[in-house]
């Protein structure tokens, strides 16, 4: 059995930055992790490889250096990895990375039989390669799945649960396919000190740093081909702030302002937070304030 | 390429063939878009399996919709994002609309997605509001960085728009006066006209009725270890329930084994955008924050008046959680009626 599990590096949480000029996020020098999703996704794939044996390929667009990232996957029983990092493809959106992950996977693995995602990567978020992936390698997509099993009969097919909208259904299919992993459905395993060193030892033959154009035409890639503009990044609307209240001792003020309250200088005031009444009270407030706002019953769309 | 003057919206119907709510709601917001556009008319694409698509039809017109397309094949009767991708990729091809509109509902999300990659074209995905720019095109704010920051993006010329919208963020569904009917075209399409991968259903189960699930649900109530005590997980259940929503938690009360994983919201959990959420006996961790603040209306209980939930919160009580829910309980099942309203 040949898995492929398309995996993204982003950012740590804590890494995020955007580039207001150029209304995109920085990614350079930035190690990042996996997240939850593609995790699952990766360790799904490893425990398919245990059962069925075979190969597990990863595949990955990014900076270089998200390399390091990659590299410990190497430590966990993961075979081979291609990173696909290259300026022509800076930019890309869902629609160039599905393209180039298409292109690879049609150019350089004739043979394979399932394609594994997470269901939506923890940046962008847009919840849309591994359908895509399916659509330009006119594979089924399996969406969602909470178990898989694969009957290797005379001819394999594949068996998975998958949640839908108000419920599961259970499906079964040929292989090669496509299939996206939900965040949490499975814990990533961690290396085991022989398998870090090992994964070090590894890396130069086992990460296959894909640049330029010698594998496809870059004229379709990264931003210059992405058929969506960004045209302003803009602050989320703002929530209720509280002004401090300079009634406070210079203790709780203190406090206050290390806690991340408001600097002080916003004048306006909302009434957002009940405070110094009793519980009773204040969650009879609390409703009726939601229902004044319609959040409860109608629905607001602001 | 010519292209028609028209806004379509796709209308998932449920396995006994009426629409769901979400479709209701995205026609709701055609009717807005189309309203502050002359000439754009509001056209609902029904997928069903032939003979079933009747009441389909009847609410998509009701809802707003001026023209019906109603696709048939057999293989409708279960979500099967293949076929209907299939279907409607020929359809935008030949009419080619001033953009479609999915709900973003897991099924809408994954066809969507599907229908992109085969029409090669773009998708702007999960937005919370759609306007016209002053060319009359299309362009669509979404929320990105899990909430750090809005983004409004427009497609390039002689692209062909796709949106999926959020559900949450999408207003209640709108019938309109008067004689609900318009243009019907019906397409019946042969069983072995489409290539398709040779997917089978095995069997479909409905969830049991009772609490929702995170990622569907518009209403998220969610507890953390603030709560004291494993036991207080239950009055969070039985208020989710009251809500007609689903159960969040944080990590510390996760980690703690008060509820399982599944319920996580945060980084290493469920990143989600409820219409509402309700944060009780959650501090506000950056981690935790990150998975929600994006959602609509932000609401804190928490004893500590300087946790930093309050920063993201759009309404807040400082008090303790044990004494406030019961009195939201009881609040809530007061009346019957005022129940069945906040559940419908």
């Amino acid at each position: 059995m040949e898995f492929i599990v398309c995996l993204k590096v982003t950012p740590h949480p804590l890494d995020l930055r955007m580039d207001l000029h150029w209304r995109k996020l920085m990614r350079e020098g930035i190690e990042g992790m996996l997240g939850p999703a593609d995790a699952a996704a990766l360790e799904l794939a490893l425990e398919l490889k245990e059962h069925h044996g075979g190969q597990v390929t990863v595949m990955s667009l990014g900076v270089q250096e998200i390399a390091g990232v990659l590299t410990r996957s190497l430590g966990i029983g993961v075979d081979r990895i291609y990173l696909f990092s290259d300026p022509t493809l800076e930019g890309s959106d869902a629609l160039a990375t599905a393209r180039v992950l298409a292109g690879a996977i049609g150019s350089n693995h004739p043979r394979y039989d399932l394609i594994l995602c997470g269901t939506s990567s923890s940046d962008a978020g847009s919840s849309q390669i591994g359908p895509r992936l399916a659509a330009h390698l006119s594979l089924p997509q399996f969406c969602h799945v909470q178990e898989v099993s694969i009957i290797e009969e005379e001819e394999r097919k594949i068996q998975v649960q998958r949640k839908i909208e108000g419920g599961v259904l259970w499906e079964e299919g040929p292989l090669p396919a496509v299939l996206t992993v939900p965040p949490g459905l499975r814990e990533l395993r961690r290396p085991s000190l022989k398998g870090a060193v090992l994964a070090l030892r590894r890396r130069r033959e086992d990460i296959v740093l894909v640049c330029g154009s010698h594998w496809t035409d870059p004229a379709s890639f990264g931003k210059t081909h992405s058929s969506l503009e960004v045209l302003e990044i803009t602050p989320p609307r703002p929530r209720g702030y509280r002004k401090i209240d300079h009634k406070l001792s210079a203790a709780e003020r203190f406090r206050l302002l290390t806690s991340g309250g408001s600097s002080g200088k916003k004048k306006k005031e909302r009434a957002s937070v009940i405070r110094g009444k009793p519980e009773e009270e204040a969650a009879k407030e609390l409703l009726e304030i939601l229902e004044e706002q319609n959040v409860l019953g109608g629905k607001s769309s602001s | 390429m010519s292209s028609v003057n028209e806004l379509w919206t796709l209308v998932e119907l449920y396995p006994r063939g009426f629409p769901r709510q979400t479709s209701l709601q995205l026609l709701a917001k055609g009717q807005e878009l189309t309203a502050k556009r002359g000439g754009c008319t509001l056209v609902g694409i029904v997928l069903s399996q032939p003979g079933r698509g009747d009441e389909g039809v009847r609410q998509a017109f009701r809802h707003g919709a001026r023209k019906v397309y109603l696709l048939e094949h057999e293989l409708l009767g279960s979500p099967q994002s293949e076929v209907c991708a299939a279907l409607l990729e020929e359809l935008l091809r030949e009419q080619r609309p001033q953009a479609l509109l999915v709900a973003a509902s897991p099924f809408g999300r994954e066809l969507a997605a599907r229908l992109a990659g085969q029409l090669n074209s773009g998708l702007l995905s999960h937005c919370i509001d759609l306007s016209w720019d002053k060319a009359g095109k299309l362009r669509g704010r979404k929320s990105i960085l899990r909430g750090e920051w809005d983004s409004v993006s427009a497609f390039t010329p002689g692209a062909l728009p796709l949106f999926t919208l959020l559900p949450s963020f999408l207003p209640p569904p709108a019938e309109v006066p008067g004689k609900a009917e318009g243009e019907i075209v019906r397409r019946v399409v042969e069983h072995d006209l489409i290539r398709l991968p040779e997917k089978r259903l095995l069997r479909m189960e409905e969830r049991p009725p009772g609490l929702a699930d995170l990622e569907e649900s518009e209403v998220i109530v969610a507890g953390g270890y603030g709560l004291g005590l494993a036991a207080a997980f239950r009055d969070i259940e039985e208020l989710a329930r009251a809500l007609g929503g689903a159960v969040g938690a944080s990590k510390k009360a996760v980690d703690a084994l008060w509820i399982p994983k599944v319920h996580l919201v945060g980084s290493s959990g469920h990143t989600v955008m409820p219409r509402l959420y309700v944060a009780i006996g959650i501090s506000g961790a950056s981690q935790h924050l990150r998975g929600m603040k994006a959602a609509g209306t932000v609401v804190a209980i928490n004893t500590d008046p300087y946790a930093p939930i309050f920063q993201v919160a759009d309404f807040g009580i400082v008090g303790d959680a044990r004494k406030v829910i019961p009195v939201l309980l009881s609040e809530l099942r007061g009346s019957n009626s005022r129940v069945k309203q906040l559940i419908g």
